[in-house]
């Protein structure tokens, strides 16, 4: 039978595991490349998938959440736990740090009560010799009746034998059975009793094992009390045994029933460590200790953040200046390739199809072509701010900083939300760091997360900064690059504060974070990382970006004005003078102009004329910033797609870099308003979406637009009109 | 070791709470000359339902009955156990309390965890030591006035001066002594709710490089579970490794790795005691 199934469709394995267990590198060195990203089913916690071949069989692998448990309380848990239930992969794959064996085991025996079909990976069991220990796996695998293979994830040592395992337990032929996991007295024989009462029930038992089901219910757990109450056919009398139960531990122990099943879950743990692993006696886990005397360090640890983020502003220009001739002129290079690869179509459409011609060219190429140039300089972004996830700085981040969130209302996740959305300095996303907010118990709390976390330098609005810095401040790019991560933070500080103590009140909830050993990222893992984030970057420009390029597009070009004022001009010129060419590419420049000032973009944005005057954006920039509403990618698209059209008559293709910089109403004034603008309004379309769904409320996601459009724009108006006064760049 | 322990318990044929149950039927009768269930879910301060699940045990085991208006009341067998629970209980709380000098709350709390398993032999040994120390022998009295000098100033019970209720250790030699307090069952039963008072020393009261042991967790559900998912749980040693740049939060020591914790959370970490440097791993 097991032959006719994966002939059929291929074994399906969950790989589950606590975070900083190495799971991602060893889901990565199993499965080779991605066969697919997605979300969980109604949750956005992001699903990886991908297929492992081994022997000729195939096995689809999903990476599970990375969790320390698998209770009610946190969306991952419950995305893993039910995944588990309700999917029933063949086989689960644990993740278990080898140099942290005891608190990774609590993950194991909660798998273990579940009754899944069990493989475990012992997983860095490279730093644990370096720390002197040992662990008879053979031991490990007979106690707890579960197959452990070693493995060294970003290695990929014993990939094949944990392929080979799986396969075998998926297809049933694997011996082992998981033992039963023993608290001691007196739960066991209190989930004992209570199993037995469950076992009876069918309903519950076809979708639950009963041993689970009972030892969920002493644990209160209240996802599990609910589906008894609805599925159980005698819920009543469970409840009602689980209610004995827990009262009789909890008088038998004067302790609470979580910490009693926590500790026997843990004295199970720590018993298996007791009997297969052996660790000096004096500790060798030094270096993790010494780099945090360093980077924790009461006056050094805040100098050395600064220093990194100021450093890889600095490496990531440096090296995108070396490859000036991929990044400088890329955006124009984009178009000539493009140009010199549809030559033929494009040039021959010219006058007969002078609309298709100026949709590929404008739309397409100024809109896309126009993102896709910041591919390499993003690409570097995400290699730095990778190396800095796999090391294990970013919790050290959050260490240091945390009391000083505090102070503004904000705690320890939130540092983790504002990070993800972008706070070590770009490349990162608002929409995961919404999501990120999840860990928060604290509804206030998450509130004023998500409210803030879009302000931070979200990788879509790195390339709109990266033009203008480009365009306006070129002598010091990674100083004021540097600038706009210290504002935007502090940006951020200041709006929580401002909600905390007007909007949204009240107390804070804790804090509580694991610090992970230091690691030294694998020159693999840290491209692989990066380059996922990249392509989903790219795809977003080829998808997204490309629809709203389009509609844009659209808006400026329609709806057509009537040109034969202009083109009696041109008839009228004399083919023959000298000054010919320049007579017809001001007249072309002046038609194009009028052309788009009196679409329908051109009309919005000279309707709000009035209000951006006082920040001295002009229409363009207007209708520019209007598409961003609905990706920050396309301010800079629109922009060229606006810049080109306005530029039709001149044949060489010019970078909007250039463009800007001879326009001589832009002034490095005007462009740091710009930024600032750009920095903290409304969150785009996708972001918003997620705050809806996380917060729940229209009302909260109106309000982020609408307090964050205002904040920007009075912060704009302030920039220029200060700065104009103090007689600043212009 | 501990696993030995268990097993001795289970031989025991009355579980904690079946003692409550019995003895609080034994007590209402006393008092108010009947017992339903309802009144003994009041009494324990359970739900009805849950003294109804015991006591339908208890029933099949033969040692509560209940005639055919549901009036509970207790079996041969039923009475002899409540005596003997009631008899050791006082003994336990005599010799924690009254001879060790462990304060009168702790006292009653242990006692309430292991009165039920003292075998008879061990109830009888420590009924004629209590006779003896609270004699008038010489040798007692020397006993005492020793250990008090070497319990030091933790003792309640100044050396010299025997135990407050010498008539009743003096009494302990019959077979059923006086019931500790007339309502004893309820309190017990009521226990859990009723915390200690905070230890002396939290997680947030140790500097750089100490530890402790973790004696309690405090907190509401989401956040304790959080802690006991981390590994934060009884018994387990933690050492403080630094503090954050600005004060907070600090990195502590547990189980082999390090976590963050704010202060203001560390606070509900109650510690036991202070353990020798190096062991926080």
């Amino acid at each position: 039978m097991p032959g006719v199934e994966t002939t059929t469709r291929p074994a399906r394995a969950a790989i589950a595991g606590n975070p900083n267990s190495g799971k991602t590198s060893l889901f990565n060195a199993l499965t080779g490349s991605i066969h697919c990203v997605g979300n969980y089913p109604g949750v956005t916690v992001e699903r990886n998938e991908g297929l492992a071949r081994c022997d000729g069989r195939t096995l689809l692998m999903v990476d599970l959440p990375g969790t320390y448990s698998l209770t009610a309380y946190s969306a991952e848990e419950v995305v893993a736990r039910n995944f588990l239930i309700e999917e029933k992969p063949d086989v689960v794959v644990d993740v278990v740090d080898a140099s942290n064996l005891e608190r990774n085991l609590y993950l194991v025996v909660q798998l273990m009560e579940m009754e899944v079909p069990l493989v475990i990976a012992l997983n860095m069991v490279d730093v644990a010799r370096r720390h002197g220990k040992t662990i008879d796996i053979q031991k490990m695998s007979q106690l707890l009746g579960v197959p452990v293979v070693a493995t060294v994830g970003n290695k990929g040592h014993g990939k094949g034998a944990l392929l080979g395992a799986c396969a075998k337990v998926a297809d049933g032929s694997d011996a082992s059975h998981v033992q039963r996991v023993t608290y001691g007295h007196p739960l066991d024989e209190h989930v004992h009793a209570l199993a037995d009462l469950i076992a009876d029930d069918q309903g519950l038992c076809r979708m639950h094992r009963p041993r689970w089901v009972a030892i969920k219910l002493i644990e209160k757990d209240p996802q599990v009390a609910e589906t008894v109450a609805r599925v159980a056919d005698d819920s009543e009398v469970i409840i009602q045994a689980a209610e004995s139960a827990i009262h009789a531990i909890e008088t038998h122990s004067g302790h609470s029933v979580q910490s009693i099943v926590a500790e026997g879950r843990y004295g199970f743990a720590a018993g298996i460590v007791r009997l297969c692993a052996r660790a000096p006696a004096v500790e060798r886990r030094r270096v993790t200790d010494r780099i945090d005397s360093i980077v924790c360090h009461r006056l050094l640890g805040l100098i050395i953040l600064a220093g990194v983020v100021y450093a890889l502003f600095g490496a990531v220009f440096k090296i995108a200046d070396e490859w000036a001739w991929l990044f400088g002129k890329s955006p124009s290079e984009w178009v000539e390739w493009f140009f010199e690869a549809a030559a033929a179509g494009i040039g021959g459409l010219e006058a007969s199809h002078p609309m298709l011609r100026s949709l590929l060219a404008d739309g397409v190429i100024g809109g896309v072509g126009g993102v896709l140039g910041f591919v390499p300089l993003i690409f570097v972004m995400f290699v730095f701010v990778a190396v800095l996830e796999d090391t294990g700085y970013v919790a050290r981040v959050a260490f240091v900083l945390d009391r000083a969130l505090r102070a503004f209302g904000l705690q320890g996740r939130s540092i983790l939300a504002m990070i993800v959305s972008g706070g070590l300095g770009g490349g990162g996303c608002a929409v995961p760091g919404v999501m990120a907010t999840r860990t928060m118990r604290d509804e206030k709390d998450r509130l004023i997360t998500m409210m803030v976390a879009p302000i931070m330098n979200c990788g879509a609005k790195l390339p709109v900064y990266l033009m203008l810095i480009a365009a306006f401040f070129p002598t010091a790019q990674a100083k004021v690059m540097f600038l706009l991560w210290a504002v935007s933070w502090v940006m951020a500080l200041i709006a929580a504060l401002i909600l905390r103590r007007f909007v949204i009140r009240g107390e804070q909830t804790p804090f509580v974070m694991e610090l992970p050993s230091y690691h030294v990222p694998t020159v693999r893992g840290v491209l692989r990382h990066s380059w996922q984030r990249t392509w989903m970057y790219i795809r977003k420009a080829g998808t997204i970006i490309l629809a709203i390029s389009l509609v844009m597009w659209a808006l400026m070009y329609f709806p057509r004005m009537d040109a034969g004022s202009y083109d009696a001009q041109v008839a009228a010129l004399d083919p023959g003078s000298d000054s010919h060419a320049e007579e017809l590419a001001a007249i072309e420049a002046e038609r194009s102009e009028a052309q788009l000032r009196q679409s329908i973009a051109g009309r919005i944005g000279t309707a709000l004329l009035p209000l951006s005057q006082l920040a001295d954006f002009d229409w363009r920039d207007n209708v520019a910033l209007v598409g961003g509403f609905a990706a920050k990618e396309v301010i800079i698209g629109t922009l060229g797609v606006a810049y080109s059209m306005g530029d039709v008559a001149s044949q060489e293709s010019r970078s909007l870099v250039d463009r800007l910089r001879a326009d001589e109403e832009w002034s490095p004034l005007r462009a740091a308003a710009m930024l600032i603008f750009v920095m903290v309004y409304a969150p785009c379309m996708c972001t918003l979406a997620v705050i809806r769904r996380e917060s729940g409320s229209w009302k909260w996601t109106i309000f982020s637009t609408a307090y964050s459009t205002t904040l920007a724009f009075v912060l704009a108006v302030l920039v220029y009109n200060v700065g104009g006064a103090l007689g600043l760049g212009t | 070791m501990p696993d030995e322990t268990w097993k001795q318990f289970e031989r025991n044929p009355i579980s904690h709470s079946a003692a409550h149950h019995i003895i609080a039927i034994a007590e209402l009768r006393e008092s108010a000359g009947y017992a339903r269930v309802s009144d003994v879910a009041k009494l324990l301060h359970i739900t009805r339902g849950s003294a109804s699940l015991t006591l339908k045990a208890l029933k099949k085991r033969g040692l509560v009955l209940e005639d055919e208006n549901r009036f509970l009341r207790l079996s041969d067998t039923g009475n002899a156990v409540a005596d003997a629970v009631r008899g050791r209980k006082f003994l336990l709380q005599s010799l924690l309390h009254d001879v060790l000098g462990v304060p009168a709350d702790t006292a009653e709390e242990d006692t309430c965890k292991i009165e039920h398993l003292v075998s008879r032999e061990t109830a009888d040994r420590l009924a004629r030591f209590l006779r003896f120390i609270g004699s008038d022998d010489e040798r007692a009295r020397q006993f005492l006035a020793a250990w008090g000098r070497y319990n030091g100033p933790g003792n309640h019970n100044p050396p010299g001066c025997p135990p407050h209720d010498a008539d009743g250790l003096a009494s302990l030699c019959e077979e059923h002594p006086s019931p500790g307090h007339p309502n004893g069952a309820e309190r017990s039963g009521s226990r859990p709710r009723r915390r200690r008072q905070a230890t002396p020393i939290s997680l947030a009261d140790l500097g750089v490089g100490q530890s402790g042991r973790i004696a309690r967790v405090e907190g509401d559900g989401a956040i304790r579970q959080r802690f006991l998912d981390m590994g934060i749980t009884r018994g387990a040693v933690v050492r403080v490794q630094r503090v954050a740049p600005l004060g907070d939060p600090i990195q502590i020591a547990i189980k082999g790795y390090s976590l963050a914790i704010r202060k203001s959370e560390a606070k509900s970490i109650h510690l036991e005691l202070e353990v020798p440097d190096h062991a926080g791993r």
